[in-house]
Order: structure tokens, then C-alpha cells, then sequence
């Protein structure tokens, strides 16, 4: 899969790739009403890493559905919305939408972006985690993700409480929170100072945070955090994750999803892995 | 997309020439466009480095071609590298460059051969002029890079309507070592004015104080235009110009890019960008944003 706000709404990505070759499409984080975003500078280059604070611009979910969403669907692909609100009642508004439109194959909702006020506060609290999953739960009958953030104490709490609530599945993991400074004019390098770290810098972390809540839920889990390759991809199964999601490899290599899949496949064939699935969560300790 | 350096010339200050092969870039891009250049396979710098194309191809027919180096190359800059000469071919396009950071520093060091992954063409391409007129070129230090392109592309394209157009180009810049390519656009027999704050080369002062007694001094007055590129000061200034005269213009934007086609959304500039489009899809009247295409610079009516 293709990580959301790294991936546009697919179609820029067409150019390069055969988007039917994805296992699915997560579309940039989407509301209720349309948002602009934050100032710039959004993004600050850091070592092996970027930190952003786009903050959520997107054309709005009903602008998706009539604009983008009907080339979507003729490419065939799972499209899974990506979803976002100030209010418990906009994300269910959304995910509501969401399904109506008939072309969402799934839901994650975003309660973890650390870039709006608001964004961070439902994937902080393992009440607000269980709150939110519940309403949506209720709202949706699509499949639900509820992706978590590693800016948390203990991640295992909140990944516990979104099971609670009913999620189907868990996004593993959100940028990191970070900051960056301009020496030379003392000011932060976002106009917001801080932003979500993501890129290889954060891979040992979003394995770490896999790994925790993966020993907390028994939930199918997406791991996302830093992957370039399909060796960095394989790293993620192995400690559990039964999908991955690609996201800052986009900007360097638009084709980076796919050169990842040809990998894993790759990776089967010289190991006679008949089912890369038969890799998941095969971690083994020394000794 | 995979090219190879062929030439790497340091010029003045810590301004740079590179010739890369790459025939499939060379016949499909357009003035105005720009790549992003992966500089290093390693993790550090990670992102991308967006520049514009300085020449695409041979270049047009010209009365002088221009012998070896152009003037200014200092060939001692890095000892030891290889660095090759200039030798335009079909098959190659140039980026000029100036050494700002971790990025340009590694393109610095890039050895004749070396293969470089290059992503583009991107972005619009600047419209042509369309009717007989007297161009303005505004360039700020390396905004120099997306002129020369224009100005060869227009040639060799419209060579009737270029002949009949009275084109200057205004060049400004801190110092004189800010100022490299000129001699690119002199063998085209377009004048160059030069302006530089510290008065080390041509007038002192910046480059719109040569525009203000812009009277024009042909016999018959044509319509102005005027693409610029530089500085986001210097073009709010020479929008406020545009507006003035009520001449239209075009701009090529920079700004801080982390994928260059319209995908992470930190290109954008200012709130007046529409939600859920890049500035490439929507250029606002307001210089200082986009960095993929151009602005328009409209007169105000
Ligand atoms: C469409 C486009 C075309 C460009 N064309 C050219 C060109 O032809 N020649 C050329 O020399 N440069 C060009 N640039 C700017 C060039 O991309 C940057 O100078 C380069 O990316 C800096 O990389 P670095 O790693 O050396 O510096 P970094 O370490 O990334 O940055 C060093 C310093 O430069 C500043 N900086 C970085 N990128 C930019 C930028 N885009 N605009 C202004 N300041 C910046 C940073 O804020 C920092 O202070 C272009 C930019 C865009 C968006
Ligand atoms: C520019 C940018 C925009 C993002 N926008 C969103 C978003 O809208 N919704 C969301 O859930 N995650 C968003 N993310 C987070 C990514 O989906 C992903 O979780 C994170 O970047 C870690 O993965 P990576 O290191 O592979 O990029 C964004 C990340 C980046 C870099
Ligand atoms: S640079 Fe990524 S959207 Fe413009």
C-alpha cells in the first residue's frame, strides 16, 4: 500500500506506475470541508528523513468523491480513505461519506497527525482512542484502521483500546513529532516549528512500536515508518505486520511501491518462500 | 531516468555548469521545466534536488559559437577532478548551479561519467511570446538558469517572430561573481545589463533600478513581456513593475520542494493556494510560491 499524504490521490502517481500493480491506494488524509493547510515552509529536509507540517491540505471528501474517485475505481485498486476531523462527529461524517460513495474499499482514520491542533489528542488518551473507534465502528461498516502515533508513553495501551473499539486493523505507525532550526536565522525550519518526522530515520522506531502492539492486540497490523525496500518491507513482516504502507520513498522514487514489491517477490523466489504471507511474524530470538 | 555528467565546470563565485547526458530529457523537455536531481544513492541527503534546465541540446545555430570554457571557469576550483569541457551535443542538456548546501556540494565533486539519477521533466513549460515585442529577461544570480533555455527554445522554434522581438537581459546580483552565463546570452546578440549591489560589475545597485528608466526606445513601441527569475524580492518587485506599465509577465517560482510533481504538497505558497492543488495547478497573481510553474504576471486593469 501507498502511505497517505505521500501519495497524493494516486492519480499523480500514474505517470510512473500501473497503479493496478498496488495492493491498495491510501489517499491523502480527507475531511469534511476542504482545508488549506499550514504556512510554509511544510517541509524541512533532516538527515535520512523529512520533517512536514502540511497539515492536512485536502480538497475535502465530497470534492474526492466526485473528482477523483471515478478514475480511482476504473483502475481498479482498493482505495482506502484516509480520514480526518476535529470532532468524533466529522470523522464519522467522513467515514459515512466514505462508504456511500460505493468506491472505499476501507477506512483509516487518522487520529494520530501531528501537524493540527486537534490531530494528535485521539491517539494520545487510551479513553479519546476508545471513544473515537467506537463511533466509527458504529458509523461504518467498512473495514476499520485506526492508525496510532508513536508520540505515546506506551503505545500498547492505545492499540489495545482501539481494538476495544471495534477497529479491524492497525496502522503502525504515524510520523514521529520533531524539530528542526535554521542556524543562521535562529527561526524553526516549519513555519508551524514542529512537524512529523518520517523517511528511514524513524524505521527502527515504527519496527519498535510494531513490535509492541503486536504483542498487545492479536489484530491484522499495516506496519509504515521509513520503508525504502523490500529488505526494509520484510523487516516489518517479520515482526508482524501482515501489510506494509510506503510512504516518504514516494518523493525519492515514484515508483519506489512497486520496485518494493518486485523485491519481496524476488526475495521469495531465491528463499523458495512460496507465500510471502508464511513470513509474517517469524521473528526468532538468539539462543 | 538515468543520465551521466559529461562536463562539471566551476565558474565564478560558487556558481557551477554541469553537462549531463541524456538524449530522452534533451528531445522531450521544454523551457521552464525542471528535474529533481537524486545527488547521492545514500540515505543522506535523501530528498531530491530540484533544478531548472540552462540549455536543452546543441542550442540553436549561432554566428559565434562559443570556444571551450566560457570565461570565468576556474579549472584549479577542484584539483584532482576531472571536469571535462563544454561540449554541447543533441543528446545533452545543462543545469547551472550555485553551492548552497549538503546537496550542491556533492554535485560540486561529481566526476565526468559519473551516472546521475534524474527525475523529468517537470513542471510547465514557460509560453512563448506570441507577437513581435520587446522582451524583458530579469534574472537574480542563478534565476539566470530557466532564460537561457527560453531564449534558445524561442530561436530556434519562432526564428522569424525572434528576429523581429527586441529582447535585453537585465542580470542582477550581490557581487560580480554572482553574475555567470551572460556570455551564453551575448553570442545570441541579446544585450545584457548588469546590475550588482556591491557595484563590482556593471552599475550598482539591484536590477530593477536599470528597469525604472525603461522608457522604450525603439522606433515604433512594441508590447512589453517579461519572464523573470530570481529572488522572491526581486520579482515582487518586478511584478509591481509588470503592474505598472500594465505589461503581462512570466515568473519561475522557487521554493522548497520534496517531490516536484504534485504529491507531498510542500510546495505550495501562502493560504491562497485552493485546498488540494499544488501551486502548479493553481498560480496565484502573488510572486513567492509555486516552484513548478510559472505565474503570470498580470497587469491590473
Ligand atoms: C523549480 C526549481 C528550480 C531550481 N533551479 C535551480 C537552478 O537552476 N540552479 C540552482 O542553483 N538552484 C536551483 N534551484 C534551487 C536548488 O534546488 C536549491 O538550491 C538546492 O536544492 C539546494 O540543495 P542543497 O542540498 O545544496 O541545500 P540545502 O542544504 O537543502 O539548503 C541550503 C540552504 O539553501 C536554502 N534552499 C534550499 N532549497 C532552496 C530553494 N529551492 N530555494 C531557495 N532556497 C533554498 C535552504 O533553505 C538552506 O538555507 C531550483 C529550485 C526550484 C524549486
Ligand atoms: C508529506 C507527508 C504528508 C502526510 N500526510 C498524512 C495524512 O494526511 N494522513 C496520515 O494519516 N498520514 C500522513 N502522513 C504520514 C505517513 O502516512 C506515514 O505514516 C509516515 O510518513 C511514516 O512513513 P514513511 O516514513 O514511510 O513516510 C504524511 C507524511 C508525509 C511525509
Ligand atoms: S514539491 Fe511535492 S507537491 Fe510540489
Amino acid at each position: 500500500m501507498t502511505a497517505s499524504g505521500t501519495f497524493g490521490y494516486g492519480l499523480e502517481f500514474e505517470p510512473y506506475l500501473d497503479l493496478g500493480q498496488l495492493g491498495a491506494i491510501v489517499v491523502k488524509g480527507l475531511s469534511l470541508q476542504p482545508r488549506l493547510g499550514n504556512p510554509t515552509p511544510r517541509i524541512a529536509e533532516t538527515p535520512a528523513g523529512m520533517l512536514n507540517s502540511i497539515g492536512l491540505q485536502n480538497v475535502g471528501i465530497e470534492a474526492f468523491i466526485s473528482e477523483k474517485l471515478p478514475r480511482l475505481r476504473e483502475i481498479g485498486t482498493p482505495v482506502i480513505a484516509n480520514i480526518f476531523g476535529e470532532t468524533i462527529e466529522e470523522y464519522c461524517a467522513v467515514a459515512r461519506r466514505a462508504e456511500e460513495s460505493g468506491g472505499v474499499a476501507a477506512v483509516e482514520a487518522n487520529i494520530s497527525c501531528p501537524n493540527v491542533s486537534k490531530g494528535l489528542d485521539f491517539a494520545l488518551d487510551p479513553k479519546a482512542t476508545l471513544e473515537i473507534t467506537r463511533a466509527l465502528r458504529k458509523a461504518t461498516t467498512l473495514p476499520l484502521l485506526i492508525k496510532l502515533s508513536p508520540n505515546v508513553t506506551d503505545i500498547r495501551v492505545i492499540a489495545r483500546a482501539a481494538a476495544d473499539g471495534g477497529a479491524d486493523a492497525l496502522s503502525v505507525m504515524n510520523t514521529v513529532l520533531g524539530m528542526a532550526v535554521d542556524v543562521r536565522t535562529r527561526k524553526p525550519r516549519l513555519a508551524t516549528a514542529t512537524g512529523g518526522l518520517s523517511g528511514p530515520a524513524v524505521r527502527p522506531i515504527a519496527l519498535r512500536a510494531l513490535w509492541q502492539v503486536r504483542q498487545a492486540v492479536k489484530l491484522p497490523l499495516i506496519g509504515i515508518g521509513g520503508i525504502m525496500t523490500a529488505e526494509d518491507a520484510l523487516e516489518f513482516l517479520i515482526v508482524g505486520a501482515t501489510a506494509i504502507q510506503v510512504g516518504t520513498a514516494n518523493f525519492v522514487d515514484p515508483q519506489s511501491s512497486v520496485k518494493i514489491l518486485d523485491g519481496l517477490r524476488a526475495y521469495c523466489r531465491e528463499n523458495d518462500v512460496a507465500d510471502v504471507n508464511s513470513l509474517v511474524d517469524t521473528l526468532q530470538f538468539p539462543g | 531516468m538515468n543520465g551521466s555528467v559529461l562536463y562539471n565546470l566551476s565558474l565564478a563565485g560558487d556558481n557551477f555548469l554541469m553537462g549531463i547526458f541524456a538524449p530522452e530529457l534533451a528531445r522531450n523537455s521544454r523551457a521552464g521545466q525542471f528535474v529533481m536531481l537524486r545527488v547521492s544513492e545514500s540515505l543522506d541527503p535523501l530528498l531530491r534536488r530540484p533544478f531548472s534546465f540552462y540549455s536543452l541540446g546543441a542550442g540553436p545555430a549561432r554566428k559565434k559559437q562559443p570556444a571551450g570554457n566560457p570565461p570565468g571557469t576556474n579549472p584549479s576550483a577542484a584539483p584532482g577532478i576531472a571536469r571535462g569541457t563544454r561540449t554541447r551535443s543533441p543528446d545533452s542538456v545543462e543545469f547551472i548551479y550555485r553551492v548552497v548546501g549538503q546537496g550542491t556540494r556533492i554535485m560540486a565533486h561529481m566526476e565526468v561519467g559519473r551516472p546521475v539519477d534524474i527525475l523529468g521533466p517537470l513542471g510547465k513549460p514557460f509560453p512563448l511570446p506570441t507577437e513581435p515585442s520587446e522582451i524583458f529577461l530579469i534574472a537574480g544570480g542563478i534565476g539566470i538558469a530557466p532564460l537561457l533555455v527560453l531564449m534558445e527554445e524561442f530561436q530556434q522554434r519562432e526564428p522569424n517572430l525572434f528576429r523581429k522581438c527586441k529582447t535585453t537581459l537585465f542580470f542582477g546580483g550581490r557581487r560580480a561573481a554572482d553574475i555567470v552565463g551572460a556570455e551564453d546570452f551575448q553570442v545570441m546578440e541579446i544585450p545584457v545589463r548588469i546590475a550588482t549591489e556591491d557595484g563590482s560589475l556593471g552599475e550598482k545597485g539591484v536590477v530593477t533600478d536599470l528597469l525604472l528608466d525603461g522608457e522604450s526606445s525603439g522606433k515604433e513601441k512594441l508590447p512589453r513581456l517579461i519572464y523573470t527569475c530570481g529572488p522572491h524580492a526581486m520579482m515582487a518587485a518586478v511584478a509591481r513593475l509588470c503592474r505598472q506599465w500594465k505589461a503581462p509577465g512570466y515568473a519561475s517560482l522557487e521554493c522548497l520542494m520534496g517531490c516536484g510533481f504534485g504529491a507531498c504538497l510542500g510546495c505550495v505558497v501562502g493560504r491562497r493556494t485552493p485546498p488540494g492543488r499544488t501551486a502548479r495547478a493553481a498560480p496565484s497573481q502573488e510572486p513567492g510560491h509555486d516552484g513548478l510553474g510559472h505565474l503570470r504576471l498580470r497587469p491590473r486593469v
